[in-house]
């Protein structure tokens, strides 16, 4: 088996207000991939199209090797899907929903579950609906861990977590990769800050096209920041500006990484949320 | 199998809280039927001719109570078929369809456990419909009341298909919102068509065994033809959702 464990080609899904288009990218085992973009930019789209949820109108998904209409019950269990809130009947005590889902999957782990429930300091013995929302976002992930499964994908799984808890997801998520490198994990969010300590890839998306797709190191190496007044702005190499933002008097630039660059006064590394505003946000530099 | 299984114990354990209620109703259902049983009987035989026949008054009582009794041979159906749309609505309410769908639990095995639920959940409602026409069978002095009453709960069995599979097509088709408004409009032709059968049977099946077997065993054929049909109906639905 090649080290490709899904792959997204050319996909489109069309809505009334909204064109997924063309969009293309695959995952590698041994990392973590952070989907970015803004709401309503086509990440959860995306991800609803490589889990089946919605059919498409163009491209192909294929997981393992194997296109995904063609994949086995099995197959398919090796995917752990979550979405940004707790999908299981909240009206039932966590042990009787394990029941349940031991029942509904072939691979699942039950000491595991419990292991995690205990780590984590959830009561088994709770229904749903009494957990917090940062447990209840723990819960979800630890559901999709406990199948076995070699690809997680994670719909906004930190919406609404506190600074504790969302350092405790990223670390079960680490570990989680780290365990067993076969596996791999696509996390979207619009909170870029959060993904920077655990991704090494980033997918840019935007208006439903994907912007930019590479490893963290790579696209933080492509660019460099710096500010500058209005005067200085006016007179700064124009065709050295790869984006804009004017704030105030001030104006920030996005700029290449280069041997020039480097040396200017004032400039910074940029970093992937950076990035990713100046590329959403930012304008280009149009002589006329 | 396996999967069905787990995703009917979800069914019935998110069910339990509203399992007090469903028995009460089942309970007010069979009383009522028990009594409308006796009221007819009673109202029978107070206005009854003294010249007629003991096995035509025998037949005239059948009549009158399984006629009186159609109320509860056709609405209890009606409610059992609710408890499908009820496991719609959670399932869409804490989005489990979209998890069960994303990790591989197929489509179709989906609609194969909602239909055998919606089966399930009609069990009480048959439960109710045999107590009833064995109280209108032990009051009946007619020879072939045992037949009749059997014919009548064969009736009430294809009524359950019928009931329970529109609620399944209707569910998978527009979600359990929408559903549940075509369910209701849906279901008055239910209770009309299977009211219908029931008429027809207590005016001519009864009292001749022919016309009883073929109304009955046609009707109960029907059924099974529309569940049947409804069950793939639904599955194609769902096969084409979208989440």
């Amino acid at each position: 088996m090649s080290d490709t464990i899904l792959k997204v080609e050319n996909i489109k899904k069309e809505y009334k207000n909204f064109i997924l288009n063309d969009v293309s990218f695959e995952l590698k085992s041994g990392h973590i991939y952070g989907f970015v973009g803004e709401n309503g930019s086509g990440k959860s789209t995306t991800m609803k199209a490589i889990t089946g949820l919605i059919s498409l109108n163009q491209g192909k998904v294929s997981a393992f090797d194997k296109d995904f209409k063609e994949l086995t019950s099995d197959d398919r269990e090796k995917i752990g899907f979550t979405l940004d809130e707790v999908s299981l009947p909240q009206n039932l005590k966590i042990s009787l929903i394990n029941t349940i889902l031991k029942n509904a999957f072939n691979h699942r782990d039950e000491d595991l579950f419990f292991k995690y429930l205990a780590d984590f300091n959830i009561d088994k013995d709770k229904k749903v609906v009494e957990l917090s929302k940062g447990m209840k976002a723990k819960l979800n992930i630890v559901i999709s861990l406990c199948h076995n499964a070699s690809l997680l994908i994670l719909d906004e799984p930190m919406n609404g977590l506190d600074p504790i808890a969302r350092d405790e997801f990223c670390t079960l998520l680490s570990d989680f990769i780290e365990e067993n490198n076969d596996r791999a994990i696509l996390i979207s969010s619009h909170i870029i800050s959060d993904l920077e300590k655990i991704c090494s890839d980033f997918i840019f998306i935007h208006k439903g096209e994907i912007i930019l797709e590479d490893s963290k190191k790579n696209i933080e190496n492509q660019f460099l920041k710096l500010t500058l007044d209005n005067e200085e702005f006016n007179s700064f190499g124009k065709k050295k500006i790869v984006r804009f933002k004017k704030i105030g008097q001030n104006c920030d630039v996005l700029i290449e990484n280069n041997e020039e660059n480097k040396t200017l006064k004032g400039v910074k590394p940029a970093e992937a949320e950076d990035i990713l505003i100046f590329l959403i946000k930012g304008k280009k530099y149009e002589e006329n | 199998m396996k999967k069905i299984k787990g995703l009917l114990l979800k069914d019935i354990l998110q069910s339990k809280s509203y399992l007090f209620i469903y028995i009460f109703v089942y309970v007010i259902f069979a009383v009522v039927g028990i009594f409308l049983a006796i009221s007819s009987k009673s109202g029978t035989e107070y206005f009854n001719d003294p010249n007629v026949s003991e096995e035509s008054l025998a037949i005239g009582l059948l009549q009158s109570s399984i006629l009186s009794c159609i109320f509860v041979f056709c609405l209890s159906p009606m409610y059992a078929a609710s408890g499908i749309t009820l496991s719609f609505q959670q399932d869409e309410k804490w989005n489990f369809d979209k998890f069960a769908v994303a990790s591989g639990i197929s489509r179709k095995t989906i609609v194969t456990e909602k239909f055998c639920f919606g089966l399930l959940v009609t069990l009480p409602s048959f439960i109710v419909s045999v107590i009833v026409a064995i109280v209108i069978a032990i009051m009946n002095t007619y020879s072939l009341k045992y037949l009749v009453v059997l014919y009548c709960l064969l009736i009430n069995i294809g009524g359950l298909l019928i009931h329970s599979s529109v609620a399944l097509v209707f569910n998978t088709f527009l979600g359990s919102v929408k559903g549940r408004v075509w369910l209701s409009i849906a279901t008055i032709f239910g209770l009309l068509l299977e009211g219908g059968i029931f008429y027809f049977y207590a005016g001519v099946g009864i009292n001749n065994v022919l016309y009883g077997s073929l109304i009955t065993f046609g009707f109960l054929l029907i059924s099974i033809g529309i569940a049947i049909g409804l069950y793939f109906l639904s599955l194609k639905a769902y096969l084409n959702k979208e989440f």
